[in-house]
């Protein structure tokens, strides 16, 4: 122990190592980015609709992991851990990525009318969103008989949207309809394309302020190896976790829940939140396994280290559930038509009942029963294998949120959502990994250094 | 036998730190002894380690109650509210799933709580009334400042005189040959301990 005591850390003690894959990572992500971004572009010229939608599902996706990162971040400095000091720069790492979100968010404002329906009702008059039934249109407005030529032409989406179904309810829908045009009107004050710009406008710039606050400071640190920066940030965090929560709340409101305006949850943000948690913690475990294997990180991050990470993901994957099931147990037992339709959208129509359940089974309770034991955790491999898992599902929990919303008839898989998901992680990677070239993976200047390399776990 | 016998129940090593009782309980362990145990008035880092206990079993234990826990609740209101008396809540169908699962919750965790307080005394051989470590006058200073390790008679490796120059060697400050007072009993030849 004392001969770890004396090693010395400093900022040029853990780099990026300049040979092997980790040297050009950056560059493989620009490539995969860029081979993205053209794919993304083709689909863009065939089906702009459909590009809307799968680049709002990578960008909430990619987006999510970074927020959580700005959570993994502050919950240190809030607990005032001092294990984690080994892994936090990594962490750390994951917000530099933030800013480039700003720019890639910029594809989502012209398709605000096809993605959100509140934009749709503000532009029904525009005729050219109301022809666009994608060879769909069979079931055209059958649902709709005794709508005014506004109302038809407005319920062009939802027509095929809601597709088969609304051919067995007709009577059912007619009133739906009604409600959902008043509900929009009381919603607009809200619901407008101004000031959800301006609201967007607001979340980047938290999120800028918060990457450049964590980030700056604490790689500042590594050199000064000022004591006063770790208060600063101990003070800091309270109000950093509200910052975080109020736009990541808001942002889960505006961009992904506002697809359905009809439909409400409160609990939503806390949902996307705990998604966002899992991932944190899965991405910070990969980047460290990574790392380490190039040795990159000497003994600063071991076993022990590992074991915890995997146990906040297991405890984060508990939370999701709980969190998920609380939502559908409040709203199945209501039953309140306006609430349950987001579920009947997710199970009684044919193929998301099937992701529905992958879910269930794939984001909680596979990786609960897998990640339970402590062997699991303490065996890296394995660890590695649960932390990619639930990356993965995380991505398909952001495609269960938006996708429904644009075929409300049926399960539509497409091409471009791989490809958007290719331009999305590999840009923003890009800048992670370029970032994490130019600065010591390992936060050396925090004083609680030591500890956090003698931490053991039990 | 009219005259009362003592016999030797247990060796008592003291330790000034904790640190010289950790590397101690490193040579018991390397030793073989296996009925022994380190006493210490609070946890010490890396003693587990150094005593060489394994994994503890206990998160079977919870797991298999916590599992009996969910299975038997389901059972449970399966039975109630879907065979035996089907009932109609708010419109769902009787033995609906989804209502079930905060009872299934409070069950496995309510099973998997009693799996893990009575497991956890159960493999600790707790409730204990004695034990022969009490026989030491020396011993109270366990819960202040010092640390003993303790290896019983019947440990099969046990020596009188082996095992207390095997402690001796690992430089106590102090050691102890704790016995015990074996009075007979006037009738019966079995007799009680002290």
């Amino acid at each position: 122990m004392s001969a770890t005591d004396t090693t010395v850390h400093t900022p040029d003690s853990y780099r990026l190592p300049t040979t092997g894959p980790w040297a050009n990572a950056w560059k493989i992500a620009l490539g995969i980015g860029v081979l993205g971004v053209a794919l993304a572009a083709l689909g863009w010229s065939m089906d702009s609709r459909r590009f809307a939608f799968s680049w709002l599902f990578a960008f909430m996706g990619v987006l999510t992991v970074g927020l959580g990162g700005i959570f993994f971040v502050f919950i240190q400095h809030l607990t005032a851990s001092g294990w984690s000091v080994s892994v936090r720069r990594l962490g750390e790492f994951m917000l530099t990525g933030l800013p480039i979100m700003a720019i890639l968010f910029l594809p989502v404002v012209p398709y605000t009318a096809e993605l959100f329906e509140w934009d749709a009702h503000a532009s029904h008059g525009d005729a050219s969103h109301g022809d666009d039934n994608h060879g769909d249109g069979s079931h055209g407005d059958s649902g709709h008989g005794e709508g005014s030529a506004e109302a038809v032409n407005h319920g062009a989406t939802h027509a095929v949207d809601k597709g088969v179904e609304q051919d067995h309810h007709t009577d059912a829908s007619a009133p739906f309809h009604e409600l959902h045009e008043e509900l929009l009107a009381h919603k607009k004050p809200y619901l407008n394309k101004p000031f959800f710009l301006g609201r967007a406008a607001f979340y980047f710039l938290s999120w800028i302020a918060l990457t450049l606050f964590f980030f700056v400071f604490s790689t500042r640190q590594d050199y000064s190896r000022d004591k006063s920066i770790t208060a600063l940030f101990q003070k800091a965090s309270p109000a950093a976790a509200a910052l975080f929560g109020i736009t990541l709340t808001f942002a889960a409101f505006d961009w992904m829940m506002s697809m359905e305006p009809t439909w409400y949850s409160t609990i939503y943000g806390v949902y996307v939140f705990a998604g966002g948690a899992i991932t944190s913690h899965a991405v910070v475990t990969l980047l460290a396994l990574g790392l380490k294997k190039q040795g990159a990180l000497g003994n600063v991050v071991h076993t022990e280290h590992f074991h915890d990470l995997g146990k906040m993901t297991f405890a984060f994957v508990v939370f999701w559930a709980y969190i998920a099931f609380s939502q559908l147990m409040l709203q199945w037992y209501a039953s309140i038509p306006e609430e349950v339709a987001y579920y009947h959208q997710r199970w009684n129509v044919p193929g998301w009942k099937h992701v529905s359940l992958f879910l269930v089974l794939g984001h909680f309770l596979i990786p609960f029963l897998f990640m339970m034991s402590r062997n699991i955790k303490r065996r890296l491999s394995l660890l590695g294998v649960g932390s990619a898992w639930m990356l993965i599902m995380h991505m398909v929990d952001i495609y269960w949120f938006i996708m429904p919303n644009y075929d409300r008839s049926r399960f539509s898989p497409h091409w471009m959502d791989v490809a958007c998901l290719l331009a999305v992680g590999g840009l923003y990677m890009t800048v992670v990994f370029a970032v994490m070239r130019r600065h010591s993976l390992v936060a050396v200047g925090d004083p609680r250094l030591s500890r956090a390399i003698h931490h053991v776990s039990g | 036998m009219p005259k009362n016998n003592s016999r030797t129940v247990l060796a008592l090593a003291e330790f000034q730190t904790s640190g010289d009782a950790l590397h101690a309980a490193e040579k018991v362990r390397d030793a073989g002894y296996k009925r022994w145990d380190v006493h210490t008035p609070f946890p010490v880092h890396g003693m587990d380690d150094a005593m060489g206990l394994g994994q503890s079993h206990l998160g079977w234990i919870v797991f298999i109650m916590a599992a009996t826990g969910c299975l038997g609740g389901f059972s449970m209101i399966m039975f109630m509210n879907g065979v035996n008396y089907p009932l109609i809540v708010g419109g769902k169908p009787a033995g609906a799933f989804l209502s079930m699962i905060p009872i299934l919750f409070e069950c496995t965790i309510l099973l998997a709580g009693f799996g893990a307080v009575f497991g956890m005394l159960a493999l600790n051989k707790l409730p204990q009334h004695h034990h022969p470590v009490f026989y030491s006058n020396r011993f109270e200073k366990c819960s202040d400042d010092h640390f003993y390790i303790s290896i019983e008679a019947d440990d099969p490796m046990f020596d009188p005189e082996k095992t207390a120059d095997f402690l001796k060697s690992l430089t106590p400050s102090h050691l102890e040959i704790v016995e015990e007072t074996v009075a007979p009993a006037p009738a019966d030849k079995g007799g009680h301990h002290g």
